[in-house]
């Protein structure tokens, strides 16, 4: 509900196109979340994986 | 120290049982250096997700339609059944990406790569029959939009999209029971494994089979933490 009251939801979803394609704004922000989990989970270092690789 | 005969079932069950999963594989000490990534953690997010789905959902089936749709807390459940669900899959792709990228399949590891991709499309299937299971005008559009696909493949003749019983009990009972089998043999598989090393480096003058094949999680093991 909260999100709701920022975002005005009361309507049709809204779509991109590029050329054939088609998507949903909506699905094109899910995935470009996880793009960015994705990446970020590979390039930010895990706690204590340092101290591990150092043998302390 | 048991008398029991060889031939019973039942010792014959139980040695097989150890041999395939060994205790200490089973219930590690502790877990490779390696594990120690982010990317790593996907794989038991979407474990915890599920718990909550599942929860989520027993308490949705045992109050029903009704309750979740005219209700404070029924909206609530509602909802949390339905965001554990989207974090289910965004988890879960983001393992499966983090798997595909490493090779998981590798040390013979196939197996447990293919239960997670099963279990994947099996949860699909369980997702769908949930949207047309929800009792509203939502359930009722998704329902008529996909009855014409599904039924130009001819699965239309035993998988009625618009028969709610039908569709619920998929829901509620059989795709539930294949995705939490599924997943079990999942995780037993990885814990019979070991988690996946991270591809070898060529500069480090590592090659991917000595690599890919000592991944035991019990011999290259660290204290648990």
């Amino acid at each position: 509900m909260a999100f709701a009251a920022i975002i005005n939801l009361n309507h049709p979803a809204s779509y991109v196109h590029w050329g054939f394609f088609q998507m949903s704004a909506a699905n094109l922000v899910v995935i470009v979340l996880m793009i960015v989990v994705f990446a970020a989970a590979i390039a930010l270092p895990f706690p204590g994986s340092k101290r591990r690789r150092d043998g302390s | 120290m048991s008398t029991a005969p060889k031939q019973s079932w039942t010792v014959r069950l139980r040695e097989a049982g150890v041999r395939a999963m060994p205790p200490e594989r089973l219930l590690p000490d502790g877990q490779p250096t390696y594990m120690s990534s982010w990317i790593y953690i996907f794989g038991v997010l979407t474990i915890a997700a599920l718990v909550v789905i599942i929860g989520s959902g027993t308490i949705l089936g045992l109050k029903g339609p009704a309750w979740w749709h005219y209700t404070g807390i029924g909206h609530f459940f509602n909802s949390i059944h339905l965001w554990s669900v989207e974090l289910f899959f965004f988890f879960m792709v983001i393992h499966l990406w983090g798997k595909f990228f490493m090779a998981a399949w590798r040390g013979g590891r196939s197996r447990v790569w293919m239960s997670g991709a099963i279990s994947f499309l099996v949860a699909i299937a369980a997702a769908f029959t949930g949207y047309v299971s929800q009792q509203n005008f939502d359930s009722q559009w998704i329902a008529t939009q996909a009855k014409d696909g599904l039924n130009s493949t001819g699965i239309g003749a035993f998988f009625n999209v618009l028969n709610f019983g039908q569709m619920y009990t998929y829901h509620v009972l059989l795709l539930p029971v294949v995705v939490i089998g599924l997943v079990s043999a999942h995780i037993l598989l990885v814990r019979r494994h070991g988690i996946v090393p991270p591809l070898p480096l060529p500069e480090l003058g590592v090659h991917a089979g000595a690599v890919a094949v000592a991944a035991p999680a019990v011999d290259a093991a660290e204290p648990a933490q």
